[in-house]
């Protein structure tokens, strides 16, 4: 039996997230969070995967405790087991560190075959962190997949790119990141939630968990640091409104149209 | 300027036997950087056949070395070949900063090479500049697009993944020299990676697009209207990221922080409301005219001509006026 | 043809889910002879069909299961009144506890769940509309009466003058009123269609705590289908509160003079009967009464009015199908406009929306107003 490893990030609901003026920082307060979009698609591909070959399927998150509820809708959604990476000295990780410890944490799960990823993060949105893990794990990847196939023990993967596609086939282990969109995560089982709320218990590991020391994680293990916030400034426009009849409002957008059409 | 540590080298993507845009963008900015603070540009280009004809271009285009690497299993990007061969050169010619194309490509080495060689990687870059000595600044956006953090890579190479469209292409000198230096790497390692098949097909890339017609979610029943417009003018046909969530247009015609990046003369929008994430993919228009029925929708303010108008009316009444100019 | 052996398991278990609903039916078939959806497209939907699967125990696997919107025009045409309406949610419940459902609803579900409203919109903005009026935050303080406003109202530019109309009317007849705004969640309407159970329970429990903490007495609520949710459906979750639509305490609060309509409106206006608030509730009268309480305000009655009203085509979670062309809220527009109306009269927000659209489309100059709209225009400055 296969064992997928789905690795997931809690992610701040993008249209909330605010930027202080004043401090530069990003507003946390009252901003709600949800399971990174792209990562609900990497879990549904891999819950299909079990529905059709009877995987096992576990979730893996490097995030704070407030990242619990989430995990264990993972295990609502089907997931058979959750967990979670935490500790203060994972806290200001770049994409570096976060691959490192994510990668030290797949070690510890122990045998696996597949490890699948959102393509990216709806904060950041690097992608690097999959390509990273893989890395760090010595084991291929095949990154912005959008079907999977499991034939005879290998995995065929279509890779989707820019006006390109490429079937690719490859023996376990790899890693895949799976486009975003590329399928519809299903709504969580609400019956088998009450036996999660109630019963399943998130396993929670610590830098002691892991063969890793401090300097290799979070903010010290990190080889980029931010050094500033800004607001994107879209630059100023002219702003000038256009008004009249439908007839007079259509005849001024013509005008300033009629240079820029080609023949 | 550190010894060590010398030259701006950019990844230069191969989309058969084209160097693809995306690149030729970057290689213009490193240029630019490159100039600013007494540096030179070296462009790296891998594949199998001879690669001299296509490192000549990008000499034009700005470069002023280009190291070509050859070898049949690199005939098409396959993660390991690359990332082996590229990390190799990197360690043996240790430059200041690599810039790739934050395409898909581009973030699958990028990501691979930053773990591989412990070094830090700002992503998805539309913003660049130097500080200092050859200190590389990289601005990254975040939050679909309503935030920029200004990041630093604390190990050499400093390395940063480009978003297509956000420098412009630059225009080709055909005049300038530079030397292709072919570098041998060695033998490199089997890609455990079997390609069964690959289709490569056309897609009208709005984000190259001088002028473009943009339809969003408030004439969605009517988005034929605005293609059809589209056509009239001979312009490019883009779309928001609701139409494409929704399946009415096809993904990659989006405009937006997560999807295509435009940069026309001209950009006429039809019913978008103007979210953050799409005004940051075409906030690189010279020109935006924009239509909402709302009067509140932030595209207004967005703009550099904004209509309150019915754009279910709008378009067929420009679609006719258009029909008998040009007769 | 090979034989298929009776499911009396599904038999029963339909049974139990819809309290025998499908039990006394005859087969005369005036249920789809009389189904609306028909009008536009002949064998849209099936209620026969569904009610005698149920009786025999057949999975109904049909995909026009979910194109009903739960109107209840067969139950109010049938002989025998079975509750139709109930037979298809029990199917949907049997289909959506296999994963059965249409992809949309899914993706409905995760966005009642993750952000707290069926139509798309941020919780942060929930209280937009609030913006420079006084409104109490039923959040932070004890109110006497909980104005519930629904997603569609907190969300849609148009619907919002609804909640603005009918928040002015309360405080001029000095109710002691609050809204939950931000902290206000979908009631879960849609989630009830759709047959997914568990979920609705989490979801009723979680707002039912949150109506307790207001310590409201009663609850208000402008969208006809949360009414029928709160009253119907949330007193098995353990909802003790009592709920009103606006229309039974608009009504109440003109019959004990606590406001006064004294600006004169000359005009004539038609009354449509939304599905949840007319066959679902049995609130004809009211709707009527009020209007003609506003001086100048004539009323004319369309063809197929009160229990024989023609859905607007959004109930039952059909709102958020997206199944272009034809519409039921263009037939129903028509019918107004064939009257000498120049007003289409509708207490529902999802009519309103349709009509809004179709109007548009179908390049008519009917207005469309919710009821409050017209009472608050009519209001007296003096209380």
């Amino acid at each position: 039996m296969m064992h997928i490893i789905v690795c997931m990030k809690v992610t701040p609901k993008s249209e909330q997230v605010r930027l202080d003026p004043n401090t530069k920082t990003i507003i946390r307060e009252g901003v709600e969070n949800e399971i990174n979009p792209a990562d609900k698609n990497a879990l549904e591909a891999a819950l299909q995967l079990k529905d059709k070959h009877g995987c096992k399927v576990t979730v893996l998150g490097m995030g704070p405790p407030i990242w619990e509820p989430y995990m264990k809708l993972a295990v609502s959604m089907g997931a058979d087991d959750a967990i979670l990476v935490s500790d203060r000295a994972f806290a200001g990780a770049d994409t570096l560190a976060t691959s490192r410890t994510l990668a030290a944490a797949i070690k510890k799960v122990g045998e696996y075959h597949l490890i699948f990823c959102g393509e990216e993060s709806s904060d950041a949105g690097t992608g690097h962190v999959p390509p990273s893990i893989a890395e760090f794990l010595n084991i291929p990847q095949i990154t912005f997949v959008n079907q999977i196939e499991i034939i005879d023990g290998r995995i065929r993967a279509k890779r989707v790119l820019e006006g390109a596609y490429e079937v690719l086939e490859c023996t376990p282990p790899v890693l895949l990141s799976i486009e975003y969109g590329c399928n519809t995560p299903r709504f969580p089982d609400f019956r088998r939630k009450r036996w999660v709320d109630k019963e399943f218990k998130l396993k929670v590991w610590s830098i002691k968990d892991l063969e890793l020391n401090e300097e290799e994680v979070g903010l010290k293990g990190s080889r980029s640091i931010v050094e500033e916030l800004r607001e994107m400034g879209v630059g100023e426009r002219a702003r000038q409104r256009i008004t009249g009849t439908e007839d007079e409002v259509v005849a001024q957008i013509l005008n300033i149209i009629r240079p820029y059409i080609k023949k | 300027m550190n010894q060590e540590h010398r030259n701006i080298w950019v990844f230069l993507e191969r989309r058969r036997e084209e160097i693809i845009e995306s690149s030729l963008e970057v290689l213009g900015k490193a240029r630019e950087l490159a100039d600013k603070y007494g540096d030179k540009v070296a462009g790296v280009l891998l594949g199998a056949g001879n690669l001299d004809k296509l490192a000549e271009v990008a000499i034009t285009y700005g470069a002023d070395v280009v190291y070509t690497i050859q070898d049949e299993l690199l005939q098409e990007y396959s993660t390991i070949p690359y990332s082996e061969a590229l990390s190799r050169v990197i360690k043996k010619y240790k430059p200041n900063i690599i810039l790739y194309p934050a395409t898909r490509n581009g973030r699958d080495l990028a990501g691979r090479i930053s773990a591989k060689l412990n070094l830090g990687l700002s992503a998805n870059t539309v913003w660049l500049d130097i500080i200092g000595d050859g200190v590389l600044l990289a601005g990254v956006p975040g939050f679909g697009g309503g935030i920029m953090a200004v990041t630093k890579c604390l190990t050499k190479p400093q390395m940063a993944t480009v978003r297509p469209g956000a420098f412009p292409k630059p225009q080709p000198n055909p005049t300038r020299t530079g030397r292709v230096e072919r570098i041998d790497i060695g033998k490199l390692p089997e890609p455990p990676i079997k390609t069964i098949e690959r289709v490569f097909y056309t897609v009208e890339d709005i984000s190259k697009a001088e002028a473009i017609v943009i339809a969003g979610i408030g004439i969605r029943e009517n988005i034929e209207a605005a293609k059809k417009l589209a056509e009239k003018l001979n312009w490019a046909f883009g779309a928001t990221r609701p139409l494409s969530d929704e399946g009415l247009v096809p993904r990659d015609i989006f405009v937006g922080a997560t999807g295509k990046t435009v940069r026309p003369k001209i950009a006429l929008i039809f019913g978008a409301s103007g979210a953050a994430h799409f005004i940051s993919g075409v906030a690189g228009a010279e020109k935006i005219i924009s239509i909402n029925i709302d009067p509140e929708a932030p595209i207004h303010s967005y703009s550099d001509y904004s209509i309150v108008g019915d754009a279910y009316k709008i378009i067929p009444k420009l679609l006719e006026k258009l029909e008998a100019e040009i007769e | 043809m090979k034989a298929k052996l009776v499911d009396v398991e599904l038999i029963e278990k339909l049974a139990r889910l819809t309290s025998g609903a499908a039990d006394y039916c005859y087969q005369c078939g005036t249920c789809t002879g009389s189904c609306p959806f028909n009008l536009l497209n002949p064998q849209t939907v099936n209620p026969r069909k569904i009610v005698r699967s149920a009786q025999l125990g057949l999975i109904y696997d049909d995909g026009n299961l979910w194109y009903c919107s739960t109107c209840g025009l067969c139950e109010a045409k049938c002989p025998w009144s079975i509750r139709i309406t109930e037979v298809v949610r029990g199917y949907r419940q049997l289909a959506t506890e296999k994963r059965k459902l249409p992809q949309k609803f899914e993706e409905i579900l995760w966005m009642i769940y993750e952000d707290g409203t069926a139509f798309p919109g941020s919780s942060i903005e929930r209280a937009a509309w609030t913006e420079g009026l006084n409104i109490k935050d039923a959040s932070k303080q004890k109110v006497q009466v909980l104005l519930y406003v629904g997603c569609a109202v907190s969300f849609d530019k148009r619907l919002q003058k609804i909640a603005r109309s009918l928040a002015n009317v309360l405080s001029t007849a000095g109710v002691d009123f609050g809204v939950l705004g931000k902290e206000e969640r979908c009631c879960g309407d849609v989630v009830y269609n759709i047959g997914e159970e568990a979920f609705l329970e989490e979801l009723a429990v979680q707002n039912i705590e949150r109506f307790n903490k207001t310590g409201a007495e009663a609850i208000i609520t402008i969208s006809p289908h949360s009414a029928y949710m709160f009253k119907k459906v949330y007193p098995r979750y353990g909802l003790k509160i009592a709920t009103f639509h606006y229309i039974e305490f608009l009504h109440d609060l003109i019959e004990r003079e606590r406001i006064k309509m004294d600006k004169a409106m000359d005009d004539e206006v038609t009354v449509h009967d939304p599905c949840y608030l007319g066959r679902h509730l049995k609130i004809y009268e009211e709707p009527r009464k009020i209007l003609s309480s506003i001086p100048g305000l004539k009323i004319v009655e369309m063809d197929e009015a009160k229990e024989n009203a023609i859905c607007c085509g959004s109930g039952g979670g059909r709102h958020f199908l997206d199944i272009h062309g034809d519409r039921l809220s263009h037939y129903r527009i028509m019918q107004a406009a064939q009257t000498r109306a120049k007003t289409l009269v509708a207490p529902c927000p999802f009519c309103i929306q349709n009509f809004e659209d179709s109007v548009k489309t179908k390049k008519l100059s009917l207005n469309i107003k919710d009821v409050i709209e017209l009472v608050n225009q009519s209001l007296s400055r003096s209380a």
